[in-house]
């Protein structure tokens, strides 16, 4: 352009700039709240801030976790450097961090904005937007062997809830009953005066898994166990008529647009199917994808794992273990490769969506 | 062919630098301010020219495009199709940040919705992936803090200082 005039972005209305910062991610609005008292005032308005939380809520962010202890081995108790980095939905890099940790780092995803880590039996709410991390109060002592929690955001009182199962031996050998403690988070709360809300009900089963099952064989006792977090009640729900199981490669759970789904992949033809639970009253499962594997590139039908993170834009986000994400497009049935991110067989994925919801110690 | 008072309306606008512009009637009425300009003058004349004070000639010239194309578009049941998509990308793929700026401010100010969405969504595209001195140059924000104030709201927003940038 020729002419050297300045353009006077100030003449643009409030609402307009308003609406592209909403689309900014959260550390580029942080540092300009640090730029200016206008727009200090601007980028901290409630009106702004619910635009960004609905904008933010359509979008996803990925965040991954690279460690070298092993999840299966409970006595790895080595001191190891844990490597996060994050990224958006192109595959930039938003940022990277890295700390030492004994032992093995779970994430627990909200499908929101924060992720619960835990490490050795001691919870934290992380919000990789903010890159804010906060030690959560004791949790109880737990014998078994994973982490048997689930973290939830519930939308009508904009809080989180982490969810905690833990057994208690009985008298009896090799009895156990299962307890469940709650705490909920809320947005500038201080964390470390939260505490555990114990459930006064036992959880239902006696088997220590969101998911239960007997054996590897689908029997007709398969059931998922569910637990309101708006209630607080626990509820059972039957397994859709799956039929058949990869050794090695478990059904898992998965929330995708607000429903419970469930994915089984087969060996032969190598297909992983979803369910969805259409209706959670009249509990109707819906085999509603049947995923070929075969076009998936790099597959190999003894190495791959097939996992679904999520569901964006007609797109399953898919984690197949290489070194890219894959994204399966359920109307056409291709897979959309991701950019190259260097992802190693174990890397830690998950999603989450860009909040301002803050974590004070 | 056509019948009196149906033949294709001609619409003049006139820009800040002087130029006239010359309109299909369909394209200029995707222009809040001109459309509303014929509803409050339903007497006005044919050849009437609209005075268009706030923008310039060559941002005009790129929203009239960007319009005509539209309404055809939707002439033809296109809308929301790949050749849109295909059409707004090639659109806006040689523009300049200071061409995009020049679109947005004569977009409001003509207040068309369509395009104003698509140069919201865009530009926050743009800046999305860039580091803050990019987005602080792209909007000309001038510091008015105080040295003491910058420093105490940036302890603030600590968080936003550590980690990686990568532009």
């Amino acid at each position: 352009m020729s002419k050297l005039r300045k353009i006077e972005m100030a003449k643009l209305p409030l609402e307009i700039k308003s609406n592209i910062f909403s689309r900014l991610p959260v550390k580029i609005i942080g540092k300009c709240r640090c730029v200016s008292k206008d727009w200090l005032g601007i980028l901290t308005d409630p009106y702004f801030l619910q635009l960004h939380l609905e904008r933010a809520q359509k979008d996803r962010q990925f965040l991954f976790l690279d460690q070298s202890a092993d999840h299966d081995d409970k006595e790895d108790n080595r001191r190891q450097v844990a490597r996060f980095f994050t990224t958006n939905m192109e595959g930039v890099m938003q940022f990277r961090a890295r700390g030492l940790v004994v032992g093995y780092m779970y994430m627990i995803p909200s499908g929101h904005g924060l992720v619960c880590l835990v490490n050795r039996g001691i919870f934290y709410a992380f919000n990789p937007s903010m890159k804010k991390i906060a030690r959560l109060p004791k949790a109880q002592p737990s014998t078994c062997g994973g982490v048997d929690a689930g973290f939830g955001y519930i939308q009508s009182t904009k809080e989180y809830k982490l969810v905690h199962l833990y057994n208690i031996k009985n008298e009896e050998a090799l009895e156990y009953t299962i307890k469940c403690e709650i705490m909920n988070l809320s947005d500038g709360g201080v964390v470390s005066s939260n505490s555990w809300k114990q459930l006064e009900n036992e959880c239902p089963v006696m088997k220590f898994y969101w998911m239960v099952w007997e054996g590897c064989n689908p029997t007709e006792n398969q059931l998922i166990v569910s637990l309101d977090l708006e209630t607080e009640t626990f509820g059972f729900i039957p397994h859709p008529h799956v039929t058949s199981y990869v050794e090695g490669n478990d059904m898992f759970l998965v929330e995708l647009q607000g429903q419970l789904c469930l994915v089984d992949t087969f060996a032969y033809p190598p297909v992983t199917n979803v369910w969805i639970l259409k209706d959670p009253v009249k509990k109707i499962w819906v085999k509603e994808y049947t995923i070929d594997l075969t076009k998936l590139e790099g597959f190999d039908d003894e190495l791959t794992q097939i996992f679904i993170l999520g569901y964006l834009n007609g797109e399953l986000t898919i984690n197949s273990q290489q070194e890219r994400l894959d994204f399966y497009n359920v109307g056409s049935r291709f897979f959309r490769k991701g950019p190259n991110l260097n992802l190693r067989r174990d890397t830690g994925i998950c999603i989450y969506t860009e909040t301002f919801f803050s974590l004070k110690d | 062919m056509s019948k009196l008072g149906q033949a294709k309306r001609i619409i003049f606008l006139k820009t800040a630098d002087g130029q006239l512009f010359e309109v299909d009637e369909p394209v200029a009425m995707e222009f809040e301010i001109v459309k509303s300009f014929f509803d409050e003058n339903e007497d006005a004349a044919d050849d009437t020219v609209v005075p268009l004070p706030n923008v310039s000639a060559e941002p005009l010239a790129g929203i009239i495009e960007f319009c005509k194309a539209h309404v055809e578009f939707r002439a033809n049941g296109a809308a929301g199709k790949d050749e849109v998509k295909k059409f707004n990308a090639e659109y806006i793929k040689e523009k300049s940040n200071e061409q995009l700026k020049e679109l947005i401010l004569a977009a409001n100010y003509l207040n068309i919705k369509e395009m104003l969405d698509f140069l919201t969504e865009t530009i926050a595209n743009r800046l999305k992936n860039k580091s803050v001195e990019y987005v602080r140059a792209f909007f000309g924000i001038e510091n008015d803090f105080t040295p003491q104030e910058e420093e105490a709201v940036r302890k603030e927003y600590e968080w936003a200082f550590e980690g990686v940038d990568e532009d």
